[in-house]
């Protein structure tokens, strides 16, 4: 009998459960492209370990064009710019968690998705939004959404044991930009490659000539480089790596295995036995995702 | 699957498994020893009206650990050693699954309590080559608190790595909600 009703409340808060997971899917949605469609400046911090640094951001649609604008406001790098990107191109990633964000999706097959509670930052009212892996092969993430807009206000990524390995954060956001700010002269121009089609990604494939023979599941070929550069990226919706091929006659010194951290991204470098390869993957995964993947590239015969 | 292992799982789950025991179980290493042991816990999750009980595998995030981990020391290579090291990370493993008993595995790995937000102040850390079965001590089998990763000396290594940062950074920014936020990772890496 009390066996009975426990299950009965069991299955009540699997329910319960269940409707705020899809609340937290809709806003995961509504943030993949919210961040794209209008206008906002700010001042956002970037922490990784005890390092701090801050940039003025700007970022400002123009006829259905983006423009983009990040300045460092504590170190004399150079200004970097974005223009011209188009607020109706649909990215990969995007296109995942619109796709995997429904009913029937299956980004919650990788991802427990939850609510926590509401909170403030730079001024304004967030939901938080937590995403944490239920494999090995993804870390997890901590943002709070501007609860007016789901731009991410704030954003940590935690690896498996919890531990925050970096955080961006505004500490200043408005709505809306000046219509016109000068750009400064030395600023550098980042391109916007192409994005592949899934049809087109077949393609890529069977051009390369080698490619990752295991990728994490719920990974897809994202996009890929222009044609002199031999990598290839793949994302999940949620985290991103590259994998990249280059010949040993490059480095100095005969490469060996390693790798590198900084922040959230790791790289794992790796000889390939037998051919004068050296496959190295980077991206914001843990590192024994980038070891895995790097070590089962295979050049094709 | 033996009933000896099938009663040294039970007491695993009380907390009152021997060292010996649980090294047995680690070695077993069975399909049918891990459903049982998602059984287990399924139903004690159900008897303490616990939340949705995730399912989780307990050995992966281990060995996710184990590999995130920095080696004490460098691999021997005389073979009279590598028992040694099989035993202690054996052991190391033992104690990261006792730990991971208590709740949400996640939260009480104890990666999470001996490493503080902030490390080295340096910018990129190289790691040795995770060797895990070839006599390394990993960090967790040591009282001693040790950096997980090394301060990167070697001038190339660390060039290669912001040269491939940037044309990863390229590539995710417009993957990952943030948009170009994201280069930040690249323009805090100096002043080029």
């Amino acid at each position: 009998m009390i066996k009975a009703q426990l299950w009965r409340l069991l299955a009540l808060c699997l329910m319960a459960g269940t409707v705020l997971a899809d609340d937290a899917r809709q806003w995961l949605e509504r943030m993949s492209h919210a961040h794209r469609e209008m206008s906002y400046q700010g001042v956002i911090s970037y922490q990784v370990d005890d390092r701090l640094s801050s940039y003025k951001f700007t970022h400002r649609v123009v006829d259905g064009s983006e423009f983009e604008e990040l300045r460092p406001l504590d170190s004399d790098s150079r200004d970097l710019v974005r223009q011209g990107h188009s607020i109706h191109c649909v990215h990969p990633a995007e296109q995942l968690l619109r796709n995997k964000s429904g009913q029937s999706g299956s980004l919650g097959q990788y991802y427990d998705l939850s609510l926590g509670k509401p909170g403030r930052v730079a001024g304004r009212d967030v939901v938080t939004l937590n995403i944490v892996p239920r494999d090995v092969f993804r870390l997890s993430y901590h943002l709070s959404l501007d609860a007016m807009t789901a731009i991410p206000l704030k954003t940590e990524t935690r690896d498996q044991g919890g531990q925050v390995l970096e955080r961006f954060q505004f500490m200043l956001f408005e709505i809306g930009a000046p219509q016109k700010s000068p750009v400064a002269a030395n600023a550098r121009e980042v391109s916007h490659s192409d994005v592949v089609s899934a049809q087109a990604s077949a393609e890529i494939l069977d051009d390369m000539s080698w490619q990752p023979a295991w990728i994490p599941d719920g990974f897809t070929l994202a996009q890929s480089g222009e044609a002199a550069v031999d990598a290839l990226s793949y994302t999940d919706g949620i985290s991103m790596f590259s994998v990249f091929m280059e010949s040993t006659d490059k480095f100095a010194k005969a490469p060996v295995a390693s790798s590198m951290r900084s922040g959230a991204t790791v790289s794992y470098t790796y000889p390939i036995p037998g051919q004068d390869y050296v496959a190295t993957v980077m991206g914001e995964v843990p590192l024994l995702t980038a070891e895995q993947v790097a070590k089962s590239v295979a050049v094709k015969p | 699957m033996s009933k000896v292992n099938r009663e040294s799982l039970s007491a695993l789950m009380d907390g009152e498994a021997s060292e010996l025991e649980i090294r047995r179980l680690l070695r077993e290493d069975s399909n049918e020893l891990g459903e049982l042991w998602t059984r287990y816990h399924r139903q004690r999750s159900a008897l303490h009206n616990e939340r949705e009980f995730r399912g989780m595998d307990v050995s992966g995030s281990v060995r996710a650990a184990l590999s995130d981990e920095q080696p004490l020391r460098q691999p021997v290579l005389s073979d009279w050693r590598k028992p040694l090291g099989g035993l202690a990370v054996a052991a190391s493993v033992a104690a990261l699954v006792v730990f991971g008993l208590g709740g949400n595995p996640r939260s009480d790995l104890p990666l999470a309590a001996n490493q503080s937000v902030a490390e080295q102040g340096s910018r990129v850390y190289l790691s040795a080559p995770t060797a895990v079965s070839t006599g390394t001590v990993n960090a967790s089998t040591a009282s001693t608190q040790a950096p997980r990763f090394h301060s990167v000396n070697d001038e190339q290594a660390r060039q290669r790595f912001e040269r491939l940062l940037q044309q990863h950074t390229e590539r995710a920014a417009l993957n990952s909600g943030q948009g170009m936020v994201t280069y930040a990772r690249l323009s805090s890496h100096g002043t080029r």
